[in-house]
């Protein structure tokens, strides 16, 4: 597996809403399925994600600032490389995604993986500086996070056990 | 903000005098790859990923977009507890990062005294209308606890494999007393 595809990776993507489409786009957000409904978790890959509503860049006194417009943030951490999150995301939230990004200026649709590829590409905007926890992959993370349970759940059930029994029943959770 | 059981989200977007743009574009590459820098925002242990941008033009990937007026400093970050503890923290024990982040933004009050920072992070916090989380459950601290313990759950595993059973069960509770804060 390569380092590219081990690593978390990170997407900023801020597209500018058509005109009046904030209600529309704030009623398709609010109805997208989440937790463990969430069409996020079948993209594997994904750690974090967020959608939100911009209503107006402010300047510096707090006034709305030119060109006056509406964006929609998406961002997202997962196991790179992009491409792939990309692809995965059309194939299992497709439908989902058009739904959110008809809202804004330029979006062809998520039937032709290029043309989401280019749309995303013009409204990334890069990353200068991250902190991130980790590095381990989101499969990687859940499965340690299952271990720990069964090893917490393990070291309680196990309490004054005869060396054989410890032995056997440790065989029998953990296969060794 | 947005709540999903331990992970929140916070987004700020702030307009920025443009020298200030300037000195955050010239230190980032380097300060991104420096462990010092980042350490003690690590240390704080409830980060999952947090991430610093700046935006000039949009849409921000196309040669010769629109310039904005202002360009803006967007920070996002996925941590554990509450908002006002968050940034709490952050006043107090790293001052001098927050400063060269945040120094050039317009209507920054300084990292301390903490409340007038915590009203200025307030008053530019974008609510986020959809969040997801891989692992609700689970603090930064719980996952940095439960890869660990992965590691040395496979150590023991293979240490182990091939001792009689008093040795394993004198070899177990040495996992278990070495392990037991990551449990």
């Amino acid at each position: 597996m390569s380092r590219e595809r081990d690593t978390p990776a990170a997407l900023v993507v801020m597209a500018q809403l058509r005109e009046g489409r904030e209600q529309a786009l704030l009623d398709e957000l609010a109805a997208l399925p989440s937790g463990e409904e969430s069409p996020f978790r079948r993209v594997a890959s994904t750690h974090f994600c967020r959608w939100l509503l911009i209503p107006a860049l402010l300047g510096a006194d707090g006034e709305a600032a030119e060109p006056g417009r509406a964006y929609l943030l998406l961002t997202a951490d997962f196991d790179g490389p992009l491409a792939d999150w990309v692809a995965a995301m059309t194939r299992e939230m497709g439908p989902h995604l058009d739904r959110i990004f008809e809202h804004c200026d330029g979006y062809r649709g998520s039937g032709e993986l290029g043309a989401l590829t280019d749309f995303i590409a013009e409204r990334r905007v890069s990353v200068g500086f991250s902190i991130l926890s980790s590095r381990a992959t989101v499969a990687r993370v859940r499965s340690s996070l299952e271990l720990r349970r069964a090893l917490r759940e393990f070291a309680i059930d196990s309490q004054g056990m005869t060396p054989d029994a410890l032995r056997r029943a440790w065989s029998e959770r953990f296969g060794a | 903000m947005q709540r999903q059981q331990r992970a929140q989200a916070v987004t700020i977007i702030s307009p920025v005098h443009r020298l200030w743009a300037l000195w955050l574009r010239a230190t980032w590459p380097l300060a991104d790859r420096l462990a010092p820098v980042k350490r003690p925002l690590l240390r704080l242990s409830f980060i999952h990923f947090a991430h610093w941008s700046l935006i000039e033009r949009v849409p921000a990937g196309v040669a010769g977009a629109r310039r904005l007026a202002h360009p803006y400093v967007l920070f996002q970050s996925n941590f554990d507890d509450e908002l006002s503890a968050y940034i709490d923290a952050f006043s107090l024990v790293v001052p001098g990062r927050m400063r060269a982040m945040w120094q050039g933004v317009f209507g920054f009050p300084g990292p301390r005294p903490v409340d007038r920072f915590l009203s200025f992070i307030l008053a530019r916090t974008t609510p986020a209308q959809y969040y997801y989380c891989a692992y609700p459950e689970a603090s930064s601290t719980m996952v940095e606890a439960a890869l660990r313990l992965s590691e040395e759950h496979r150590r023991f595993a293979a240490e182990a494999a091939g001792l009689e059973d008093d040795a394993f069960a004198a070899r177990y509770a040495e996992f278990l007393t070495r392990n037991q804060l990551l449990l």
